[in-house]
């Protein structure tokens, strides 16, 4: 099985879709629970000062202009 | 003697709290820094766009920035995988892919920022290029997270 197999939104869905692969040995529940711990690796919130602040460290970085 | 209807409202409601200001949030995808740091290579005006972006979008998240920003299209790939994804131009050939949700705080999860030829969207359109960037946008894995998993999936 490939991850990107495994597209399913739904707890249930992602579980059907990982059980009808899994040949890892481990128990299904186990496998969806790694799955969902780094599923949606997002950021957690931030401001748009933040974000600002962000665009301007990467624009000294890279070497770009940048005004805001 | 003339009265404005809007001095009549005031003087009906004269307690009528003021409406509370929406707090608008973002966070990044798994995609987003290394687009934007792809996209800046060949555009480096993308930085300032995102920050125009952004700026509009936490003054009033409902306000499209331009007329290209839309939702994907219905029958299209993108929209099987991100139902409430939208896209904006911010150049000719450079889109923004991001998600609204919720009120104060509005919650704009910003997914990367792409050119037609990343999102399979081209002339002509790449469909095996859609789905596979799809995929990756709505499971925002890492390449690494996306390794590691496959090797443990594969034993």
């Amino acid at each position: 099985m490939k991850l990107n197999e495994v597209t399913q939104p739904s707890e249930k869905a992602l579980f059907e879709a990982v059980d009808a692969h899994n040949d890892t040995g481990l128990l299904t529940e186990d496998v969806v629970k790694i799955i969902r711990s780094a599923d949606g690796l997002w950021s957690g919130p931030f401001t748009l000062e933040e974000s600002i602040a962000h665009l301007r460290a990467m624009a000294e970085e890279l070497g770009v202009p940048f005004e805001a | 003697m003339l009265i404005s209807g809007q001095w009549l409202k005031n003087l009906a409601s004269p307690s009528k709290p003021n409406p509370v200001p929406n707090t608008v949030v973002f966070e990044r995808g798994s995609l987003w820094t290394d687009s934007l740091r792809s996209a800046v290579k060949d555009t480096p005006l993308v930085l300032q766009k995102i920050a125009e972006f952004e700026r509009a979008k936490a003054a009033n998240p409902l306000a499209p920035f331009g007329s290209s920003d839309k939702p994907f299209a219905s029958e299209g790939v993108y929209k099987n995988y991100l139902q409430k994804a939208r896209k904006a131009h911010l150049s000719p050939d450079i889109s923004v892919v991001y998600e609204l949700s919720g009120r104060n705080p509005t919650t704009i999860k910003l997914y990367g920022v792409f050119t037609h030829a990343d999102l399979g969207t081209g002339q002509p359109a790449n469909m095996k290029i859609q789905k596979n960037m799809a995929k990756r946008m709505a499971n925002s894995f890492s390449e690494e997270v996306e390794q590691f998993l496959n090797s443990l999936l594969q034993g």
